[in-house]
């Protein structure tokens, strides 16, 4: 178990970096917290993982990197964004499929509305 | 006579009134003596509940420890009004509640003034089965008036209540929420009467339009006071997360925020009725699905409460049996109230169809994301999470094109194209609009998500000002002229006026307060400062102090803007002895049209240093204003006198423009 002071004290990224670190914590779930991103929480598992971001970015990672870093320790529930994956992918299509059956509902009415007149 | 018995026969006494409503608005025979029967049983049915709902809160206000809910829940140390509203701090008391406000709004449904005729009468009838519904789930599964055990050690105090819940936000959140949620069952109620008699049509849009706007003003308010208290309690700045539960407070907001413009279509046109009536059941259906999933443990959240299978389960059938049975009415008749009718896409009604549909495809994609993780779950076993990052990339340009469409909907006048005088208007407006927020979001350095927040808060307030200007007969008109023109708008209109006015303040202050916040993090002792947007806060000292039912570690921090102190902040951490639990309470001084936000922590091994988050979240206090005027806009246009019969109100008024 490491001390939150001394991850605190460890992190001395350059400001470019702090800033990449920080926008990946965002949208890394705090897995003990309800709804809340590492980037939020003051929890010690969250200060933990900021840490931990940190660590991998001071190492070069790339933010892909990081998250699968993440992913392969805590499971796929700590991206808020999900993976765009084939598993999800009635997630990520299903608002364009609505957004195009809405189209085609909005067309037909018209139509009908401009015959009808 | 025992608080038990007495809560317990009178709810019994509610299941005979709420039969005989159902069954005195449902048997097919048209006597008006009927619709009496079950106006009387609607009202006796309230007064029941009411008395039952009353007993309970006293039993709360006098911490009455014979009741098993007051034992697990109250505490006699707590200030009276949060052992008051701890009535409804819990699973069983606030399904009282729901009951409450169900019974409330079957009464007003019964005594709301109109014609007293079949669509009323069933409409009680669908009302009264909901009651007995909800009263069978409460008695049988979750009554308040369960006594405290015999055979259990005599009581010495009530078991506390979370701290968290004892807060002013979160006092009135659940009723005003309630208040929402069970006001679309009236509107259920009246769409299935009129699906049943085959009739929606105008007299259909006036007698739900009352009670729809209060119950959408009400739902606004509901979800706004939610987001403050999630703002200032749960201590990490933030107002919406796109939590399952708040999910399930926006779903029936965006059903019937489509629902009360498509029921203005159909009271000017008559058209779109069988959208309308799936839309008001697909309402009322979410708001039971909400019902369902806070009170089931299905999702996990910071609202969950009750997380009992077998309740879920009873809940699961009620809504099933609501919405699946609304649904089935529906495609057996909504295909009688087709009407293919003159429909021009360039007109009001069009902007208005426009902008349904971009509320459905939002609506389906909250339901979508909220129930993806258990779909994934249950199917493939993998967790996975869907947090803020979707909604707000699927919700964003959504609500860039509603903005749009909006905007458009306002200029454009009923049915004609209006001789092309909105086209000139709208082309300054968008064109402003777009231009306008990429000028501020290029000048402020922010994202994309900046822009189509404020490119939608302009399109919209430009929509409001020129629909303004062009009710004024502005510009031609004389001030006094213009002036007196405005007198004469109707309240309904300028309840639209102040709902879209405040939505519009509600985007600018969300885009603001959560892309241009600042954030500061830093461990710092007494003597130490850390800096934020131009402000210095220094760490000066820490107190202790003592509440009623807590004791508490304050510390205290000096605000200093160009080295003058502007403020002491004094943000603490409570700790609760009754629940033997701990909360962080942040300090929040207004900075501006903005909060200053400061919360600190003590940590292990840290000594006499802090843990301090500091925020600036700027123009929130324009999001929680604007949330108000939504809200107020809908109670005023709920109590405003309904237009004039038809036949009249399409001659040409003395407004000379369509409202």
């Amino acid at each position: 178990m490491i001390l939150p002071a001394l991850l605190f004290l460890a992190a001395s990224l350059a400001p470019q970096e702090q800033a990449r670190a920080d926008a990946i914590a965002e949208d890394i779930r705090c897995l003990v917290c309800q709804n809340q991103s590492v980037a939020e929480s003051e929890a010690e598992l969250a200060k933990v993982m900021r840490a931990l971001i940190e660590e991998r970015v001071a190492a070069g990672d790339s933010d892909d990197e990081v998250r699968r870093y993440l992913t392969d320790r805590y499971g796929q529930e700590v991206l808020l964004r999900p993976a765009v994956s084939a598993g999800n992918a009635l997630l990520w299509a299903g608002p364009i499929i609505a957004l195009c059956a809405a189209a085609l509902w909005a067309f037909s009415l018209f139509r009908r509305g401009a015959k009808a007149r | 006579m025992s608080v038990s018995l007495l809560g317990t026969l009178l709810l019994s006494l509610a299941i005979l009134a709420s039969l005989g409503m159902s069954v005195a608005g449902l048997v097919p025979a048209r006597s008006p003596r009927m619709t009496a029967l079950a106006g009387t049983a609607s009202m006796a049915c309230f007064l029941a509940i009411l008395g039952a709902f009353g007993i309970l809160m006293s039993a709360y206000a006098a911490t009455d420890l014979s009741l098993l809910n007051v034992y697990l829940n109250s505490h006699s140390l707590k200030p009276l009004v949060y052992k008051l509203t701890g009535t409804w701090a819990n699973h069983e008391g606030s399904l009282l509640l729901w009951l409450l406000v169900l019974a409330a709004f079957g009464a007003a449904m019964a005594f709301a003034p109109g014609k007293k005729d079949e669509e009323r009468r069933i409409a009680l009838g669908v009302q009264g089965l909901l009651t007995l519904s909800f009263l069978l789930f409460t008695l049988l599964t979750s009554s308040p008036f369960v006594s405290y055990p015999a055979n259990w050690p005599t009581p010495i105090d009530g078991q506390g209540l979370n701290p968290l819940l004892q807060d002013p936000g979160l006092a009135i959140h659940p009723p005003t929420l309630y208040v929402g949620y069970v006001g679309l069952s009236a509107v259920f109620s009246f769409t299935i009467a009129a699906l049943v008699r085959g009739e929606l049509g105008r007299a259909w849009a006036r007698t739900v339009r009352p009670f729809l706007l209060f119950a959408w003003a009400a739902l606004t308010l509901g979800i706004g006071l939610g987001a403050w208290w999630a703002y200032y309690e749960l201590g990490w700045g933030g107002f919406w997360f796109w939590d399952p539960v708040e999910n399930a407070s926006l779903m029936p907001w965006l059903a019937a925020t489509a629902l009360l413009h498509c029921v203005m279509v159909v009271e000017r046109r008559e058209v779109l009725k069988p959208w309308c009536a799936a839309l008001a059941i697909i309402a009322f259906g979410a708001s039971l699905l909400g019902a369902f999933l806070v009170r089931s443990g299905i999702v996990t959240s910071v609202h969950a409460f009750a997380n009992d299978p077998e309740r879920g389960v009873f809940l699961l059938l009620i809504s099933a049996l609501f919405t699946g049975g609304g649904f089935i009415l529906f495609a057996m008749r909504g295909g009688a109230l087709v009407k293919d009718a003159a429909f021009e896409p360039v007109s009001r009604e069009g902007a208005l169809v426009l902008n349904n549909l971009l509320f459905a495809v939002l609506l389906f994609t909250v339901f979508l994301g909220t129930f993806w993780p258990t779909v994934m779950e249950v199917s493939s076993g993998t967790r996975i999470s869907v947090g803020p990052p979707y909604y707000n990339l699927m919700a964003a340009p959504l609500a860039l094109a509603m903005a749009a469409t909006l905007a458009f909907g306002l200029l454009i006048p009923w049915k004609k194209r209006g001789r092309g005088a909105w086209k000139k208007p709208y082309a300054i407006i968008l064109g402003g609009g777009l231009l306008g927020a990429l000028v501020l979001t290029f000048v402020l350095k922010g994202s994309a998500y900046a822009y189509m927040g404020f490119a939608a808060a302009i399109l919209i307030l430009g929509g409001v000002i020129a629909d303004l200007a062009r009710k004024a007969g502005l510009p031609g008109n004389a001030p006094g002229a213009a002036l007196q023109r405005l007198g004469s708008v109707r309240p309904a209109s300028w309840g639209a006026v102040l709902s879209h006015t405040g939505l519009a303040l509600l985007l600018l202050g969300a885009t603001a307060s959560s892309v241009f916040q600042a954030e500061t993090r830093a461990v710092i002792g007494p003597g130490e400062s850390l800096s934020i947007r131009g402000l210095t806060i220094e760490y000066e000292t820490r107190l202790a102090t003592r509440g009623r039912n807590y004791i508490a570690e304050m510390d205290r921090f000096k605000v200093r803007k160009d080295g003058r102190a502007i403020e002491t902040l004094y943000p603490s951490r409570r700790y609760y002895p009754a629940a033997d639990q701990a909360t962080t309470e942040v300090a929040i001084v207004r900075h501006g049209l903005g909060n200053l936000y400061l919360a600190s922590a003590n940590g292990q091994g840290l000594g006499d240093k802090r843990i301090v988050r500091a925020y600036v979240h700027p123009l929130i206090h324009v999001l929680w204003g604007g949330t108000i005027l939504v809200a107020l806009g809908g109670f005023v246009a709920a109590f405003a006198p309904l237009r004039r019969e038809p036949s009249r109100a399409q001659a040409p008024g003395a407004q000379g423009a369509p409202a």
